[in-house]
């Protein structure tokens, strides 16, 4: 008995030294959005965010992802776009400053991780699975992975743009974040 | 010995290009004066669109042009005549690679991704210059002013030929002869 309480007092610790708290770095980090215009992919990229996993086993899962982005940090890459989407048909970065993700729960799949949880954007929230590769490097982790949402479902591109013919509905959401320990 | 008219597939190329560069006039001042909306980008995937495809027929033309199987002018025609003619001929062949060109360079220094009739990606020719694009893009509506003048000079001295001095040179260029 005795010899059992101390066998699941050892995995337990053993656990928990596995499972820890991570935090994006932005040096090496990069969340690009793919949108397409006349069937043409338009590479993009939001510059600051800010990535956290609390009590993460790279090992087991568990533990949560919280993401927050700073949606006037998004680059397109030309400079009329970048003026057009901070205005209220599209990201309206001046009433929603912030888009956010949090996990409900972090599982494997294969050989990578799915973070499931809810996208916040534009005042609309709505599921979304994030898949993720997790690779430790040095005494840090890279994240990778990519997804796709439907602008749509943000009320991204509203009123005369909503239509898809000429921006796409799909947009490809592609992350690669270094990864270093503490809160 | 030179022909005496233009042949088949010279005045195939005269006609759709003509056709093509009204369509490109256009189609420019419309998706210029267009608020940003779809329809604007929609107007100026066409242009551009067109604009590429006036270029690569261009290719085609000055290669048959340089072969050397144009016909004549009528041999009473004043020096100054030939002159006006062999310049602004010279002026519109410049102008129809010069415009779809400089739009090529201001897609480029734009940094807009653009795909020739949804199927041939066009790469950028100049590196991304938002300055430059502005700067370009002010060449491209000085060079259309200069085609609209070349162009009202071209459709106005091929209706003096016909209807003044009554010679063939505007006869020989039609799709169907005329007496």
């Amino acid at each position: 008995m005795n010899k059992a309480l101390a066998l699941v007092a050892l995995l337990a610790a053993a656990a928990a030294a596995h499972a820890a708290d991570w935090k994006s770095v932005p040096a090496g980090s990069k969340l690009e959005i793919v949108a397409s215009f006349e069937k043409t992919p338009v590479p993009g990229e939001f510059k600051q965010f800010d990535a956290r996993l609390k009590g993460f086993d790279p090992q087991k899962g568990g533990g949560s992802l919280d993401v927050v982005i700073q949606t006037a940090s998004a680059d397109m890459g030309v400079a009329d776009v970048n003026r057009e989407i901070r205005g209220k048909d599209w990201f309206d970065m001046a009433a929603h400053p912030k888009a956010e993700f949090h996990s409900s729960e972090i599982r494997r799949e294969g050989n990578r991780w799915i973070a499931r949880g809810t996208l916040a954007l534009k005042g609309a929230k709505q599921p979304v699975d994030v898949p993720f590769a997790w690779t430790p490097s040095g005494d840090g982790a890279t994240m990778e992975g990519e997804f796709t949402v439907k602008r749509g479902a943000f009320g991204i591109g509203a009123g005369e743009w909503a239509s898809s013919d000429t921006i796409g509905a799909d947009v490809k959401v592609r992350f690669k974040v270094r990864m270093a320990k503490g809160g | 010995m030179r022909p005496v008219s233009w042949d088949g597939l010279a005045k195939a190329f005269h006609w759709v290009m003509a056709v093509l560069i009204f369509v490109q006039i256009a189609l420019g001042l419309m998706a210029a004066n267009w608020h940003l909306s779809p329809t604007q980008i929609r107007l100026f995937f066409w242009h551009k669109s067109i604009g590429m495809l006036i270029l690569a027929l261009l290719a085609l033309r000055l290669a048959w042009r340089l072969a050397g199987r144009a016909p004549a002018l009528p041999a009473d025609m004043p020096a100054w005549e030939r002159a006006a003619a062999h310049a602004s001929h010279a002026l519109l062949y410049l102008l129809m690679v010069a415009l779809p060109v400089t739009g090529w360079l201001v897609n480029s220094a734009a940094n807009i991704p653009f795909r020739v009739f949804y199927l041939v990606p066009l790469p950028p020719i100049v590196a991304p210059d938002k300055a430059l694009a502005d700067d370009l893009a002010w060449v491209h509506r000085g060079l259309f002013v200069l085609l609209a003048l070349v162009l009202v000079a071209h459709i106005g001295a091929a209706l003096r030929h016909h209807f003044v001095k009554r010679d063939d040179v505007l006869a020989r260029m039609l799709p169907w002869r005329m007496q």
